[in-house]
């Protein structure tokens, strides 16, 4: 029961992380019909950021607003010199510009940082662990992540349904050539949009170098789940973001922490270990392709 | 207040407009009529910005309007209903107003939420509806009351009262009656005719892609036989 416990609160938390880049992955192809490869990207400046800043000995918090300037400004860099050339192009093209900037962005990573990985300490106010029940201690940056992640979730829930920029974003997502007639000007919305994407990536990016190595190329590994993640969700919906995240957060994180055990009353153990390892990786896909079956357009279609 | 000067306009190799020619007034209604495919609606999709024009020249208040956007078109006070009335079906009514809502063209008596419900109360009772929960008639004076919250000087109404029902119909030309009285600009294309005339000061009758015959709407109302040729009337 209480490894019960303490996987369901990992698998919370790698959905909330998972929910960060996958929201504004979602927006951006929702509102801008835009395929974007490199959003991984903006994850793994964030966490270079944020290491470097905390080697150089600086805090925690100045170190967390440094890395989503960077992020949030490598994503407006990219949207205006890169991809606003690429919206009345189809898919295909996309595809082919993004997965060229992930080659930049992660020869650029290599050039100025080096190849060996970066380890990004936890200031020690964030290194403790907290008794969730008695006798079961936690981490407190993972319980943390869960409490950033929902506060991300109800700011951008604010931000979608109840403000003026929100509306002009779900307009923009519906038909675009409208909302310009309305007078709004549909680059500088895009451009928000896309910086916004960029700036939740990069903010998964920091909370995620304490947990994993920063590395070159750290953003395309997570990218897949959070593919995973926006075709459950629904594409272009935060609210199904939020959902598939957690959803897959969850599949993933208890099918690797259980799966071994409930096999062994099958196989043997090293056979239960192997076929557990296998299905503990293809839960995720089984998970979607049985959310597709039942709703071809994931939970929550925009 | 609005000049087309042999514009030309079309969709891949074919050419639409073939140098038209259109002056609007402040304060004047001004019909387009033609039968169906004779270059109205690309007409107004070139004053919108919503297709390039391939040469001449659109003037609105002094600016030329091929080198705008088309938000920057609507900022300076153009408002527009398409044809096909593009209500975003995931907003609500009144999103869909609010989300219009500016004062780009700095009016003296700029629209309101109260002021367009005044003018369709019919959309104040649908205020938490989804947009693609309204019928033919309430998306159709949702999307004029869209276009005024802009606070337009000049409107521009495309089909508004197509596939209406009869008393929907009425109550649009009712409103637009109620504008034309406010002294707001119209750009008006529509096939009910009759009707048309009596609320246009003048008309410009399309052929080809060309203006063929331009005047007082009086007198075209009077015209039997210019009628007859052009609109089938």
């Amino acid at each position: 029961m209480l490894l019960l416990i303490e996987q369901v609160l990992n698998g919370l938390q790698l959905g909330f992380m998972l929910f960060l880049l996958s929201a504004g992955l979602t927006l951006v192809f929702g509102v801008m019909n835009l395929i974007n490869l490199a959003h991984g990207s903006f994850y793994m400046v964030g966490a270079y950021v944020a290491a470097t800043m905390i080697q150089h000995g600086s805090g925690f918090a100045l170190a967390l607003l440094v890395a989503l300037a960077a992020a949030a400004l490598c994503g407006l860099l990219v949207e205006v010199l890169v991809l606003r050339h690429l919206y009345h192009r189809d898919h295909l093209d996309q595809v082919l510009a993004t997965f060229g900037l992930i080659l930049f962005f992660n020869e650029s990573t290599r050039m100025i940082w080096g190849r060996q990985p970066l380890f990004m300490q936890l200031p020690e106010f964030l290194s403790a662990s907290v008794e969730i029940l008695p006798g079961v201690p936690y981490p407190l940056y993972r319980l943390v992540i869960i409490g950033v992640g929902l506060l991300v979730a109800v700011g951008l829930y604010l931000l979608i349904s109840h403000s003026r920029v929100g509306m002009r974003i779900r307009a923009g997502a519906s038909n675009r050539d409208m909302i310009a007639a309305l007078g709004v000007n549909i680059r500088w919305l895009y451009s928000l949009v896309f910086a916004l994407g960029a700036l939740l990536a990069g903010f998964a990016g920091v909370m995620a170098a304490p947990l994993y190595a920063v590395e070159s190329g750290m953003g395309e590994s997570i990218l897949i789940l959070t593919f995973v993640v926006i075709v459950i969700g629904g594409i272009g919906s935060v609210k199904g973001a939020l959902l598939g995240a957690l959803l897959v957060g969850l599949v993933d994180t208890l099918g690797r922490a259980f799966l071994p055990q409930l096999l062994q009353g099958l196989f043997d153990s090293s056979s239960a270990n192997s076929v557990a390892a296998s299905l503990s990786s293809m839960g995720i896909y089984l998970l979607m392709v049985l959310v597709l079956a039942i709703r071809p357009r994931g939970l929550f279609p925009a | 207040m609005l000049r087309l000067q042999q514009v030309h306009a079309g969709y891949g190799g074919s050419e639409v407009l073939s140098g038209v020619d259109l002056l609007l007034r402040e304060g004047e209604v001004v019909t387009l009529l033609g039968r169906n495919g004779m270059g109205k609606s690309t007409t107004i999709h070139c004053i919108m910005g919503q297709l390039a024009c391939r040469s001449g020249s659109i003037v609105f208040d002094g600016c030329e309007l091929n080198d705008l956007p088309a938000f920057r078109r609507a900022r300076l006070g153009i408002g527009w209903v398409p044809e096909e009335r593009h209500i975003f079906p995931n907003l609500s009514v009144q999103e869909n107003l609010q989300v219009a809502a500016a004062n780009f063209a700095s009016a003296q008596q700029p629209w309101t939420l109260q002021r367009v419900y005044q003018l369709f109360p019919r959309l104040q009772e649908r205020v938490q509806h989804a947009g693609n929960q309204l019928s033919g008639g309430e998306q159709q004076m949702l999307a004029i009351a869209r276009a005024l919250m802009i606070n337009p000087r000049l409107l521009i109404l495309d089909e508004a009262t197509e596939g209406l029902a009869p008393l929907i119909r009425q109550e649009i030309w009712r409103v637009i009656e109620q504008l034309k009285q406010q002294g707001l600009s119209i750009l008006i294309v529509d096939k009910h005719i009759k009707t048309l005339l009596q609320l246009a000061d003048r008309y410009y009758l399309m052929e080809k892609g060309q203006v063929v015959s331009s005047g007082e709407a009086s007198q075209l109302a009077q015209d039997a036989g210019l009628q007859a040729r052009y609109l089938g009337v």
